[in-house]
């Protein structure tokens, strides 16, 4: 069998699909996670990812149909109330963050859990390894050439993340001032409280349109590991948001490379988990990112574990 | 009536995941106080290339066609242990926050993981079926050898965190007095992540990679709307994990088709919604009472 890049009708019904919706999903992830990020949020985004199959499950249960439009509405509905209820637990109570989050998802993923085992078990066509593990190599393009006959989940990619652009470039400034000083935008009369749950509610969306696509796996680490590597390299805002899109895409292109295209090019007929790569990549490059902007903190480790031998 | 005249493996499994609730509870406890809980999601997620790791080390050699647990085991110890290590080293030398740490290893080996089951999935022979139990968890075919294993590593940990609880104490509640009488907030630190990391990879087999976090949080956190000294928080957690977990057990293996993992942490998860709304110090009866002194 050939590796895939030989063969141009290939390339375009499989692969191109696949690679489009790994770069959307990243980049429309990689924005709002960046706006997390600088917030101190990030773990949001691992709430969030866990916090959509319940959603899934609840509207099935609800509606009785798995059409796309009932899926992403109770997947968004999850996302927003777990929100909601993180943010009002940690108003009520002296909890810290991250254990309000911990304790709000885990109760969603579980009570999800039951309810697609025990409720909806027989009738419901969810597949919770598709789920998790994401299924990037299912987009398949009918009629390359034919851009109206491209797989539904992209076209909601990019209508995501037009609308997410649309978002940034409207309340640039609120947003900046926002997650750099809270206080002075509250001073300013900017309202940051509500920029805040804009902020939630577009990473909501992201993380819904691309689960849908991508996987739970994904979506965590296109939230967070492309805004941290960015966060390495640079303090200012629009570069950040400029570079943590630019680290997606290229996790994304690296991830799929060696996902799809590696084993069959080392002479094995197999191709690995594509949204796993991606993921893996994004991790590297924050790594990498971290050793090469800390080259002198990381000399000295190196040579106090030299000289203590 | 949930408790029948229990048949032996049900017995076995709400013995085995009593011991689990009350252990992740205790060690849940120390993480709690020392505000870092969520790394138990980094070495969770962590432990999953483990798993992969370890099914194709046991693969290569022949043994049980790879799922042999105590190679299974050992190997998510060591790369939990990794990806905290990971956690640490960047958030020691970065500027990164440690939940955005968290959240970089977390995906990066959780990623790696995927990576590898799908790899195990293409060998000849190789099948990934009885592995995605590390990632739900169910423990309803647990063989009294496993049991045996978790429960002997649930009893290490517990021996551990009652061993050097004056260290725990100190290092939860002024990690600079710990420092300056000499003991080292690193070496601790260390230790209650290794402690946490077993008690982790013991729990993985019933809860599940994604579930176990609650284990470890939602107990301590129920527990300290009601007390505020250590001794109290812990007995109370530990009675609220174990309590949680015979019940949800005692569910699961009533009703075969409610999985062990979502039962348990759904069970726990009461106590914590009810001391969120009643209790007067630290819910809302507090938050009601500020609102309207202002």
């Amino acid at each position: 069998m050939p590796p895939f890049p030989d063969d141009p009708t290939l390339f375009w019904s499989i692969d191109f699909p696949a690679l489009l919706t790994g770069t959307l999903a990243a980049v429309s992830c990689a924005l709002p996670g960046c706006l997390l990020v600088f917030r101190k949020d990030a773990l949001m985004a691992d709430a969030m990812s866990h916090v959509v199959l319940p959603g899934l499950v609840f509207a099935f249960l609800l509606t009785g149909t798995i059409a796309a439009w009932a899926m992403f509405a109770g997947a968004l509905a999850a996302c927003l109330l777990a929100a909601a209820l993180i943010a009002l637990i940690r108003l009520v109570t002296p909890l810290e963050g991250g254990a309000v989050m911990g304790i709000v998802f885990t109760s969603f993923f579980a009570g999800g859990v039951l309810l697609l085992e025990t409720a909806a078990g027989q009738r419901v066509h969810l597949d919770t390894n598709h789920a998790l593990y994401g299924a990037l190599e299912l987009s398949y393009w009918d009629e390359p050439g034919n851009w109206a006959a491209l797989p539904h989940s992209i076209k909601i990619l990019a209508l995501t993340l037009s609308l997410t652009l649309a978002a940034l470039a409207a309340f640039y400034k609120e947003i900046r001032l926002t997650c750099f000083d809270f206080t002075y935008a509250h001073s300013a009369g900017l309202r940051p409280r509500m920029i805040v749950s804009g902020i939630l509610a577009l990473a909501a969306l992201n993380a819904v349109a691309a689960f849908e696509a991508v996987g739970s796996i994904l979506v965590i680490a296109m939230f967070i590991c492309p805004a941290a590597a960015a966060r390495l390299w640079t303090d200012k805002y629009g570069l950040s948001l400029f570079l943590s899109a630019a680290f997606g895409a290229l996790s994304a292109g690296l991830g799929y490379a060696l996902a799809a295209w590696f084993p069959l090019r080392l002479g094995f007929d197999f191709a690995l988990n594509a949204g796993g790569m991606i993921a893996f990549c994004s991790g590297m490059i924050v790594f990498v990112s971290a050793l090469c902007t800390n080259a002198e903190s990381a000399y000295k480790i190196f040579r106090k574990k030299e000289t203590a031998s | 009536m949930i408790f029948p005249a229990a048949g032996y493996n049900s017995a076995l499994v709400i013995t085995t995941a009593t011991l689990l609730g009350v252990v992740c509870a205790v060690a849940g406890s120390f993480l709690f106080y020392r505000r870092r809980v969520m790394i138990v999601d980094a070495i969770s997620h962590g432990s999953l290339p483990g798993i992969g790791a370890g099914f194709l080390f046991a693969y290569a050699l022949g043994l049980d066609g790879g799922r042999n647990l105590p190679i299974l085991l050992s190997a998510a110890a060591l790369s939990g242990l990794l990806c905290a290590g990971c956690v640490q080293l960047l958030s020691r030398h970065t500027r990164l926050d440690e939940n955005t740490c968290i959240g970089v290893a977390l995906s990066g080996t959780y990623g790696l993981g995927v990576v590898l089951l799908s790899l195990i999935q293409s060998l000849p022979g190789g099948n990934r079926a009885g592995l995605d139990h590390f990632l739900l968890g169910q423990i309803a075919g647990l063989t009294l050898s496993d049991a045996a294993l978790i429960a002997g590593i649930a009893l290490l940990t517990l021996a551990v965190c009652l061993l050097f609880y004056k260290e725990f104490q100190c290092l939860c509640f002024d990690p600079d007095y710990a420092q300056s009488s000499g003991f080292s907030v690193r070496v601790l630190d260390f230790l209650l992540i290794s402690a946490t990391v077993l008690i982790v990879c013991a729990g993985l087999k019933a809860a599940g990679a994604i579930l176990i976090v609650a284990l470890l949080v939602i107990p301590p956190a129920s527990a300290a709307f009601w007390v505020s000294r250590l001794p109290g928080q812990l007995i109370l957690s530990a009675v609220f994990g174990g309590s949680g977990a015979i019940v949800g057990a005692a569910l699961s293996s009533e009703y075969a088709d409610i999985p062990t993992g979502s039962a348990i942490v759904l069970m726990q998860a009461i106590p914590f919604l009810f001391g969120l709304l009643f209790s007067p110090d630290r819910g809302l009866p507090r938050y009601i009472r500020k609102r309207s002194r202002l």
